[in-house]
Order: structure tokens, then sequence, then C-alpha cells
């Protein structure tokens, strides 16, 4: 049997992101933060497939048992909504109102930077945008790769003059070839394209492997443009502590024989370790929010 | 061109793991993704990096290189026009 898989759809709408823009910038962070207690009341009860999701990662995966869980599942709806006012803020502009922390690793990934195209796979965990304005002037040479479905809700707040995009998006199309040949074109420029390791629509296209301790599949996409691409790859995770985020940069390394598919796997396996460990460290910030374990 | 043809054919073969496939079973007018030979975006990195890689070519814009990955005939007709080695 098979996880369903991400249906590249996501929730949320228009109206919802501007009702809470317009709490940003009226009455600031807090008020909006307030304001999530009751939406994510709403959204625990009207979304059953995220809540099913949760609940089987905190029953399954974690093993805690009923009552705890239900706590738990209203509680990761909370801190979803945080990253999603906190990216908001960012979008609009509040980068003042947060402060960053770097962990070990940002000195060497600075340099590889500076020496060329960079390959960065991210996850559904904390809040991956929030390091955009972190990079200062290396944003501008930073490609972001999302799904079409969430690059239009973007698209539609940038038309409406509601947010700023200090980076650049790749926007990307199952079966659809342009987005492959962009991330070619920037990484030959020497710029960089952070990606996603997290998630599958190409059900030929995914590799099998054991995470948290059960079974999942991931996508071998990420995977293979790091193998063959010739870049160096890391993973990089931008995590929620409070007002304060934490990033962190793991440079993947790898022995096997550049470019092959014990190559592809070999990052898989770094990337799962790696992940592995940032779900230990921040439980809450899971975001995968549908069916992901088989 | 004729040889420059099953070159790439060869190529593609060996690049795709297309183990069953001759270059007499691809056809050379066919498209290349979604219907004819069915390869996906994953397949278009490899054959990006063969260019690279065999004739020292280099997608440079990216909005035009889809049309020349239409079939083996335009991909050969882009590589007769831009090689280098």
């Amino acid at each position: 049997m098979s996880a369903e898989g991400w249906d590249a759809k996501s929730r949320g709408n228009a109206l919802g992101y501007r009702v809470f823009g317009f709490f940003l910038h009226c009455f600031g962070l807090n008020f909006a933060y307030a304001n999530l207690t009751y939406v994510v009341l709403y959204f625990v009860l009207a979304a059953p497939k995220q809540r099913a999701a949760v609940w089987d990662y905190y029953r399954r995966t974690w093993h805690y048992g009923r009552l705890k869980s239900i706590w738990l599942v209203y509680l990761h709806f909370y801190r979803f909504g945080q990253c999603l006012v906190d990216k908001m803020a960012m979008l609009h502009g509040l980068t003042d109102k947060f402060t960053f922390v770097k962990e070990d690793g940002y000195d060497e990934f600075l340099q590889s930077l500076d020496a060329g195209g960079v390959l960065m796979i991210g996850a559904h965990i904390g809040a991956w945008e929030m390091g955009s304005p972190f990079f200062g002037d290396y944003a501008g040479r930073l490609h972001i790769v999302m799904f079409d479905v969430e690059y239009q809700k973007i698209k539609e707040a940038m038309h409406r003059g509601e947010v700023q995009v200090p980076y650049h998006i790749i926007p990307v199309n199952d079966g659809e070839l342009d987005s492959i040949f962009r991330i070619s074109e920037v990484l030959q420029e020497k710029h960089y394209v952070c990606m996603q390791g997290d998630r599958y629509v190409n059900d030929a296209r995914r590799e099998h492997i054991t995470f948290m301790g059960r079974e999942a599949d991931f996508p071998q996409g990420p995977f293979i443009v790091g193998a063959k691409m010739r870049v160096p790859v890391y993973f990089y995770f931008s995590m929620r502590e409070g007002k304060q985020y934490r990033f962190y940069f793991y440079k993947a390394q790898s022995n096997e024989r550049v470019g092959s598919k014990a190559h592809q796997s070999d990052l898989l396996r770094q990337y799962a370790m790696v992940l592995e460990e940032m779900l230990h460290r921040y439980p809450q910030q899971w975001f995968n929010l549908y069916q992901f374990w088989q | 061109m004729e040889l420059l043809i099953e070159q790439l054919k060869q190529q593609m073969i060996e690049a795709l793991n297309l183990e069953e496939m001759t270059p007499a079973d691809i056809d050379t007018d066919a498209p290349l993704f979604g219907e004819g030979l069915g390869l996906d975006s994953i397949d278009a990195l490899e054959i990006i990096l063969i260019l690279e890689r065999e004739y020292g070519i280099k997608l440079t814009n990216a909005s035009e290189a889809k049309s020349h990955f239409k079939s083996v005939r335009t991909l050969a007709e882009f590589v007769q026009q831009n090689r280098t080695k």
C-alpha cells in the first residue's frame, strides 16, 4: 500500500492572507498571533485530512497517548499558524520583529555561495522563507523552486502590492520541463537553487526509505539534481524559537561516484538523517500536513 | 546528420537506462516528452548533461531550450548548430 502523496494543493485563501496582513500592519505581530487561537480551532475542525495526518504523526510516529495527542494536534496547528504569520510579516517587510541565529556551518556555506552555484535542499519544517532577508545581497541570486499552486498565491499578493519577495521563484508543474531548464541555467550562472526534499508529486520518481522509524517515500528529483549538477549541496532549515529563527546548514558529503544512483541515494540518506535530527529538536514544526507515512 | 541522430539515440539509451531499447526503436520525429518516448523532466536533465559533456553545449536560455527538446531530430539540429566539440 502506498501513501496518498501530496495532492499539490494548499489550504488558505487570499482573503485570509489579506485579513492577517491587515492585522499585522495595524495591530502588530502579537495581535495576529492572538487571533490565531480561534482561526486554528476552525482549521482543526474544518481540515479533516490535515488533522488526521497530524494525529497520525503524534500517535504512530511519536507514540503519544490520545489525550496528549489531542492537545498536541491543536498546538501543532497553532505553531503552523505562527510560522505562516511570521512568513507574512517577513513578506510585509517586518523583518526587524525577529532575531536570527546562525548555527555552525554558516561560514562554510557563505564560502560556497561566494564560489558559485549551490543547491539548497530544505523541507516543510519551520519556515525556510524567514532566511531570505537574512541572506542579504545573496537573496538576489536565490531561486526558490515551488509548486505552481503556491507560486500563484504569492504572485497575486505581489500584484496587489501586499508583499515584496526578495528572491526569485521557479514555478514547477508536474510533467512540465521549464523548471528543469531554469534550474540548470541558474546553477550554471552561479546562482543558488533552493528546493524542498520531502514532497513528491510524480509517483515514478520517489524513493522508499525508513524515516522516523516508519516507511515513507521521498522525491528523487532534488537528490538527482544534487548528484548530477556538480554543485555543493546543503541541507538548509530555518526553525522557529519564539520570535527568533535559528538557521541550520549541513553540507552533504559523499564518497559515491558523482552523478551515480548510489550518489543520489546517499544524498537522500544524509538528508533524512538530518531531517530526523530536526524533528527530534522541533517536533511541532513538521508541516507536511498530509498522510506522509505509509 | 543521420550519424549524429544515431549517436544521440545511443547516448540517451545509456544515460536514461532505456536498456530494452535500441536506436531503431526510437522514432526520430516523435515527441520525447509526454506522448512518444514518455520522458520526464529528470530525463531532460540527463539530456542537458549529455549536451554539455559530449558536445560542449551549455544551455543558457531556458525559455528557448524547450523547442530544441521536442524530438531527437530537433535536438540533433540544435547540437549540429551549437556544438563546440
